[in-house]
């Protein structure tokens, strides 16, 4: 392992996404992604690091992300600091749906499992508060059973929706 | 925006079946179950969903529901049964006051959970004979036990190693069934003991021969007077406790004494005195939470 250091105050990596867009972002904080640290240790720093499943736009979202959520340089996270980050996360996934989805798949291609906590909390919040009509609706899913079929699969379920 | 569907793709039923399950996990059973109507896709992905919760405290008193949700969640768990699919976990919490024709229902959906392999148990149901088999489960990772009644499973020896985090809350015990259950867990890593409303009998309470444990949680033990401690990976630790009696509790640490965190919870004001004398006994600490209020 190479370690200089005189410049280990702020290592930065470079990130590239599908549409060659490309981000400098700290190294420390970039490795909240298990699959970039994992790339970082593999050596992969002197080069750009591609992100081939993530669109510019997305991985712009993911950096934010990593920046709010690399780890504090003192150690210790206090309390008032794990509610300030609760909140920006609570605002962070208040987007389109599309955008959404678009999260939670790349925090499972990346690894990042608070992101992806995250992400399926809020798209399970959205299904609870939702008729199933609605949630048709809203996520586009078509609904692919005979009105016979649907009938009887409601007839099966009926105490789930006493 | 688009309307009902047209021209918009469908995102979210591409997502692969783990992170709908992941989805579905921060659901309650009722919503969950409902998401079989919306596409053929999702009935399937449903189907297949390895976590089971049957809450009974969701339904009013009326019989009828009680019985048509019970009956429904017994065809579920008995299609489950025959389906080649791991089970997850399995949470009941119910009550068997005035339902005793519950009981073996219960017992069959847990001997079901582990023959299914069962990672975990969250079983919440006052006063329910505990089968013993559970103790011999070798995939049971978490296991929640909350008010119910412990079998006297510890006539042998036998030690189970796959458990990582065990809690027991308002579960009545004698001091010495408390010591061998700790002990039948060598490589627990949290551990929770919640002593509950009931007042329990029990003095003392020794954690000891767990090398992995990181976590502890000792609160609410009536007439608690010794705690023993000797872990030496254990990181956090949180106490909460009543000196009603006057008698202070005595924490006695082992020689290794990690721990970072500390969490004390106390129903009347200590001393200052005896608040150094705990703190004196953390040289490693980092974080300190104190919670302090007066029951008078």
């Amino acid at each position: 392992m190479s370690s200089t250091l005189c410049c280990s105050f702020a290592k930065n990596v470079t990130l590239r996404s599908s549409d060659g867009q490309t981000f400098e972002v700290e190294e420390a904080a970039a490795q909240v992604s298990q699959t970039i640290k994992r790339m970082i240790e593999d050596g992969c720093t002197g080069s750009v690091i591609p992100v081939p499943n993530l669109t510019g736009p997305v991985l712009a979202l993911v950096i934010e992300y990593f920046k709010k959520h690399s780890p504090p340089s003192d150690g210790c996270p206090t309390a008032l600091l794990e509610m300030e980050i609760k909140d920006w996360d609570a605002k962070f996934v208040a987007v389109d749906n599309d955008t959404l989805l678009d999260l939670t798949l790349a925090a499972h291609y990346l690894e990042i499992q608070g992101l992806l906590d995250l992400t399926c909390h809020r798209v399970a919040d959205i299904l609870n508060d939702n008729s199933v009509e609605k949630i048709r609706e809203i996520f586009h899913i078509k609904n692919d059973f005979t009105p016979e079929e649907e009938a009887e699969e409601r007839s099966k379920i009926q105490w789930a929706f006493e | 925006m688009d309307e009902l569907g047209i021209g918009g793709l469908d995102q979210i039923s591409e997502l692969p079946d783990h992170l709908l399950h992941h989805i579905l996990s921060f659901m309650p059973t009722k919503d969950v179950v409902q998401t079989k109507l919306l596409s053929r896709t999702w009935r399937r992905v449903c189907s297949s969903y390895p976590n089971f919760e049957f809450n009974l405290h969701n339904y009013s008193q009326r019989l009828e529901q009680r019985g048509r949700y019970t009956k429904s969640f017994d065809n579920t768990m008995q299609r489950f049964h025959r389906d080649e699919t791991g089970m997850q976990k399995l949470t009941i919490f119910a009550s068997i006051q005035g339902a005793p024709e519950l009981v073996p229902v219960v017992d069959r959906w847990i001997e079901i959970s582990l023959e299914k392999q069962v990672q975990e148990l969250d079983i919440r149901i006052y006063k329910y004979d505990l089968p013993p088999a559970i103790f011999a489960s070798k995939s049971l990772h978490t296991l929640c036990l909350m008010g119910i009644t412990m079998p006297p499973i510890f006539t042998t020896n036998t030690r189970f190693f796959s458990l990582r985090k065990l809690s027991i809350c308002g579960v009545s015990l004698k001091e010495q069934i408390l010591q061998d259950l700790i002990f039948k867990f060598p490589f627990i890593e949290n551990l929770a003991l919640l002593g509950g409303i009931n007042p329990i009998l029990v003095k003392k309470i020794r954690v000891s021969g767990l090398c992995n444990l990181k976590e502890l949680t000792i609160f609410g033990w009536r007439v608690l007077e010794e705690v023993d401690i000797d872990a030496p990976s254990l990181k956090f630790f949180h106490y909460g406790g009543y000196i009603l009696q006057q008698n202070n509790i005595k924490i006695k640490m082992g020689a290794t004494n990690n721990v970072e965190t500390l969490s004390i919870t106390y129903d009347t004001t200590m001393t200052e005195q005896q608040f150094y004398d705990l703190i004196s006994k953390f040289p490693l600490l980092k974080c300190l939470h104190v919670c302090m209020w007066n029951d008078v």
